[in-house]
């Protein structure tokens, strides 16, 4: 399952720039190539203002007439960035669905959960005929009873309204699923019983999933492989127990030494020093340079490529594993 | 039944409302300068015995507490008592009044919800583009001017045209009922044109507001991720949300248009609520200004009490929230 096959959800160097009030531009992500098969679950790790909710945003076409997205997104093989507008409009939830951060706010305050599932039911094939019973077989998908159909959203609590967005995603069987941080702001708890929600949502509909998180620890339970971004870039990509147990890049490494681990309770969490990039501020050399533990002369100056470290499963982009060797004086 | 006991208690604070506010203005007209007996007898052959008869007959001779329980009495009773101008019952004065200010106020005002809630939402929908600028500089405009100056400059652009004052022609004798409701008709559109333009400016900056405020939220943005065309998406889920405030100040506009049309009743010469209380406190006829005031607070209250009903219509929130309570 590498990034050469074809997959379900195909995105070969899409590249996110903002047009911004003084003319500046932002390059809010840059070259980001992933492919997820059909049924996988692939994760989008990286801090805040990485670029993981720009490229979900761009994936759905959500981005606003500021935005200039570069790039092929493919879904089954059909090209479907620039394809306009309107068809943008037709494959969205049919095709590709979204579990939105913070959905707990992402459902209509004054319209019942039945009616606001039902309405995305519409949206794909076989509309009209049994809308309810399929209404009500997604909400029993991720373990909620029908009859919280009748109800309002602020009747609900967090994790169940994030179920519910979660059920109103898979109403259509899209082929891609994208969820951005379905878990922040709830309980331990309630996070696995909505992280358990979005497996089985997904293990039903066979859909592809994207799952954009901060959490290590979240990405790690439930997805197969992984990219780990910074800075708007892929920096590390691979199968989610590599990235955990032999990560390449000194940045993922960091990542998995600052997530808590159940096997080792009273290991010290490490902290990464440093802020993050300012989203869009171009750099020379490695973006992660100046936060770096092991950077070393090439770092400032040249920046590394997306290359395969050890077998072609995992890649990183960084200068440890493929010295800029002809460029060194 | 939990709503039912919402709603008797909602009124009963409705009522305390209107008794302070009963008690207030009593006490606040007979405490200001000037009195009916001056007003009436103000003419040449105006003698003390005629000022001591007219006191004693109007029953100011009595201490203020006294006047006070008795008028409460009479409310109590449902009399408003007599004018002392035209010795004409209020209550009869204060129901020809009504019926008269009905029409203006409902034209009025549906010039200025069409008006005001459809820039409104305009301005929200394309917010930052020269339509919103547009819309929200006209409705600043509109709303800063004074009621009485827009009504004469209508007055000025279109006497001739439509009857400049009154509310139906004196001259029109035996009409059928199609020639009076024209003739009303066109007597009714310029000062209800007036109140419509002094009304719409705040209804589009506070739709606009919360449109934009909407737009938005979480759940817009979902909607528009379902694939619905723009236009969906704002009639199916931004503008229920975005109407709940704008429903509130309607139900407190309502109200204070019934009883305040004052200066717009007045320069037209409109027969309403407002034209009574200006003319009532003229010549200091202090039943009709309680009656007229009465009119005035019961209708900010119950316009109050209705906007409430509709939003917890609109708002599932604040339904089950005020039945749990």
């Amino acid at each position: 399952m590498s990034t050469t096959t074809t997959g379900c959800l195909d995105v070969r160097g899409l590249d996110v720039t903002l047009r911004s009030g003084e003319g500046r531009d932002l390059h809010l992500v840059r070259d980001v190539t992933f492919s997820v098969g059909s049924g996988e679950r692939f994760g989008l790790i990286g801090e805040s203002g990485c670029g993981k909710t720009t490229t979900l945003m761009s994936l759905m076409g959500l981005l606003g007439a500021d935005a200039t997205v570069g790039g092929e997104v493919r879904i089954d093989g059909t090209e479907i960035l620039g394809s306009g507008e309107r068809d943008v409009r037709r494959r969205r939830w049919s095709e590709i669905a979204v579990v939105f951060q913070g959905a707990m706010n992402s459902l209509n305050p004054v319209v019942t959960i039945g009616r606001q599932i039902a309405e995305a039911a519409r949206r794909g094939a076989g509309s009209g005929s049994g809308v309810r019973e399929r209404v009500h077989r997604v909400l029993e998908l991720v373990g909620l009873r029908a009859e919280v159909a009748r109800r309002y959203p602020h009747e609900l609590s967090g994790g169940m309204r994030q179920r519910v967005a979660i059920a109103m995603a898979v109403v259509c069987e899209p082929r891609v699923l994208l969820a951005d941080e379905p878990t922040t702001a709830l309980d331990v708890i309630v996070q696995a019983q909505v992280l358990t929600a979005l497996e089985n949502a997904c293990a039903e509909t066979g859909a592809a999933l994207v799952l954009v998180s901060h959490d290590m620890g979240v990405i790690g339970e439930v997805c197969d492989r992984a990219a780990v971004m910074y800075g708007g870039e892929i920096v590390e990509t691979g199968r989610i127990e590599t990235l955990l147990h032999e990560p390449a890049h000194p940045y993922t490494r960091l990542l998995v030494d600052a997530s808590p681990r159940l096997s080792d309770p009273g290991r010290e969490l490490a902290s990464i020093p440093g802020a993050p990039p300012r989203p869009g501020v171009d750099h020379a050399g490695c973006g992660f340079a100046p936060r770096c533990p092991d950077r070393f002369e090439p770092c400032g100056s040249h920046g590394p490529a997306l290359l395969p470290v050890a077998t072609a499963l995992q890649q990183a982009r960084c200068h440890l594993h493929h010295p800029p060797a002809e460029e060194a004086p | 039944m939990a709503p039912l006991r919402v709603i008797g208690r909602r009124l009963a604070g409705a009522g305390v409302l209107i008794w302070l506010a009963v008690t207030f203005d009593f006490f606040l007209f007979r405490l200001a300068p000037g009195n009916p007996v001056d007003q009436m007898s103000r003419i040449p052959q105006g003698s003390r015995q005629l000022q001591d008869q007219l006191t004693r007959e109007f029953g100011l001779d009595q201490p203020m507490v006294v006047q006070y329980v008795r008028y409460l009495e009479q409310l109590s009773q449902g009399n408003l008592g007599v004018s002392f101008v035209n010795r004409q019952p209020v209550t009869d004065n204060l129901i020809d009044a009504i019926v008269n200010t009905l029409p203006l106020v409902g034209l009025g005002l549906l010039i200025a919800i069409v008006l005001g809630i459809g820039l409104g939402i305009l301005a929200g929908a394309y917010r930052g583009r020269p339509i919103d600028h547009g819309a929200v500089t006209l409705a600043t405009f509109m709303y800063s001017l004074p009621p009485q100056w827009i009504g004469m400059v209508l007055l000025f652009l279109f006497a001739g045209t439509l009857p400049t004052g009154g509310m139906v022609d004196q001259f029109l004798i035996d009409p059928t009922p199609t020639q009076y409701l024209a003739d009303l008709g066109r007597h009714l559109l310029l000062p209800a044109l007036t109140l419509g333009l002094v009304m719409f400016g705040q209804y589009t900056l506070i739709m606009r507001s919360s449109m934009v405020e909407t737009l938005s939220d979480d759940y817009v943005l979902t909607a528009r991720a379902k694939g619905f065309r723009p236009r969906y998406v704002l009639r199916r889920h931004a503008l229920r949300n975005a109407l709940l405030p704008t429903v509130t100040l309607i139900g407190l506009s309502i109200g204070a248009m019934v009883g305040g049309a004052i200066l717009i009743e007045v320069v037209f010469s409109w027969p309403g609520v407002g034209r009574t209380i200006y003319d009532s406190i003229v010549a200091r006829d202090y039943p009709m200004m309680q009656g007229a005031f009465l009119v005035f607070t019961v209708s900010v209250v119950l316009f109050n009490l209705l906007a409430d009903a509709a939003y917890s219509l609109l708002d599932p929130r604040v339904r089950r929230a005020g039945a749990a309570r």
